[in-house]
């Protein structure tokens, strides 16, 4: 490790022999599926690869159980709101080769279905929960999809673009009054009932308008003061 | 029984004062540690900054406890279990808002999940404000209580407004 070029903080990954590129193992799965394949997005550990949702479960079984890939850890199923589209990223990682991949399915706002992962990674239970409660993604096959974080009768998805939070949540207000716009408030009354006092208290006719002018003065002092 | 204050002031006073002591040298608190301020918490009553020192003992049932530290986080599906856990705690019982969070939702104010605040859901009797709150702070919201506490009318011997007539008579008036 010490003798591995500085790279500005980041660890140099480690790599086991047999590990393979991104543009490697992009086209192994090309060999392997032939149809239902999208673009490839290269961009180093993190390239992704556009999936159709009929052909999740044919590559990442192939991810997973092909001896030179062996991607037996799904790091992470993260839902996302494209504005056109939902859909869900998996990131994939191999513990005996240390190489990585990601995969991106995308499905319609009207209907969508993405198969689940369940049956390969016991992690994707809650993870898919998670993109199921925050986007509204529905998982075929999962045992047991419903919310994970918001409560049981939430309505809506959060993380979607177009989420308006509700008012109150069976009777607990969402939003809370900023402190800051209360005491701006409360001081701008204090001050409107100052002046009202003042000026009622001045003494009407022609000595109202030197009256006035010092009970304009004082107030601005004691706003300063307040 | 109950002694009206004009004759028996001065031993209410100091019954009261006997009670409230009771009350406030051991304020068993439920252990309600949710987030971050749940460690802290466990710090407080840690060897260092010992809040058993004042009677303070954790308790992890409702049913035990009159005092509920909130630590932590609040969400909306924790808030609907946080009311029920108060209710279960037996009265006279004691709310402390430990941390930014409990206190008015904190760093995740503007959090889809986050109930902004746990004097949303029971009443609040101390915030102690800090993310999270040093244990000392912990320890002055808890002698914040014990104030609260000695400050308070033993509800023993209280003088209530009696009705003019009692219900028997009032009763035995309105056949007759």
């Amino acid at each position: 490790m010490s003798d591995a070029p500085q790279t500005g903080g980041h660890a140099t990954p480690v790599r086991k022999p047999g590990a393979l590129g991104a543009a490697e193992i992009e086209a192994l799965v090309r060999a392997q599926v032939p149809d239902g394949l999208g673009a490839f997005e290269p961009r180093g550990d993190d390239s992704t690869l556009w999936v159709e949702p009929r052909r999740l479960l044919d590559v990442a079984r192939f991810l997973k159980d092909d001896p030179r890939l062996r991607m037996d850890f799904l790091m992470a199923i993260s839902g996302i709101d494209w504005k056109d589209k939902l859909g869900v990223v998996y990131h994939f990682f191999s513990y005996p080769f240390r190489h990585r991949f990601g995969l991106k399915v995308g499905a319609p706002y009207e209907d969508p279905h993405v198969p689940s992962l369940e049956g390969l990674y016991k992690t994707a239970l809650w993870q898919e929960r998670e993109a199921f409660d925050l986007y509204g993604v529905i998982f075929d096959g999962h045992p047991d999809l419903r919310r994970v974080l918001m409560p049981e009768d939430w309505i809506g998805h959060p993380m979607r673009k177009d989420y308006k939070e509700p008012p109150d949540y069976r009777g607990i207000p969402t939003t809370r009054p900023n402190p800051l716009v209360i005491l701006e408030e409360f001081n701008r009354r204090e001050q409107e009932d100052l002046n009202k006092r003042r000026a009622a208290e001045a003494p009407p006719g022609g000595a109202a308008a030197g009256a006035a002018d010092a009970g304009g003065a004082e107030p601005e002092a004691e706003g300063e003061d307040a | 029984m109950a002694l009206s204050n004009e004759t028996g002031g001065a031993l209410t006073t100091t019954v009261s004062k006997v009670l409230n002591w009771t009350r406030a040298s051991s304020l068993w608190y439920l252990l309600f540690g949710l987030a971050c301020c749940a460690i802290e918490l466990m710090q407080t009553g840690g060897p260092r900054a010992d809040i058993d020192r004042f009677g303070a003992a954790p308790r992890a049932s409702p049913r035990q406890s009159d005092l509920m530290i909130v630590a932590g986080t609040l969400t909306y599906k924790m808030a609907i279990r946080t009311k029920l856990l108060y209710e279960q705690m037996p009265e006279p019982k004691y709310v402390i808002s430990m941390g930014s969070c409990s206190n008015c939702g904190g760093l995740f104010q503007y959090a889809y999940s986050v109930c902004k605040g746990v004097d949303q859901i029971v009443p609040v009797d101390i915030y102690v404000p800090g993310c999270p709150p040093r244990p000392e702070a912990l320890t002055e919201g808890l002698m914040a209580i014990q104030d609260k506490v000695m400050r308070e009318r033993a509800p023993v011997f209280t003088k209530f407004d009696a009705p003019a007539q009692s219900p028997v008579e009032a009763a035995r008036a309105a056949h007759s």
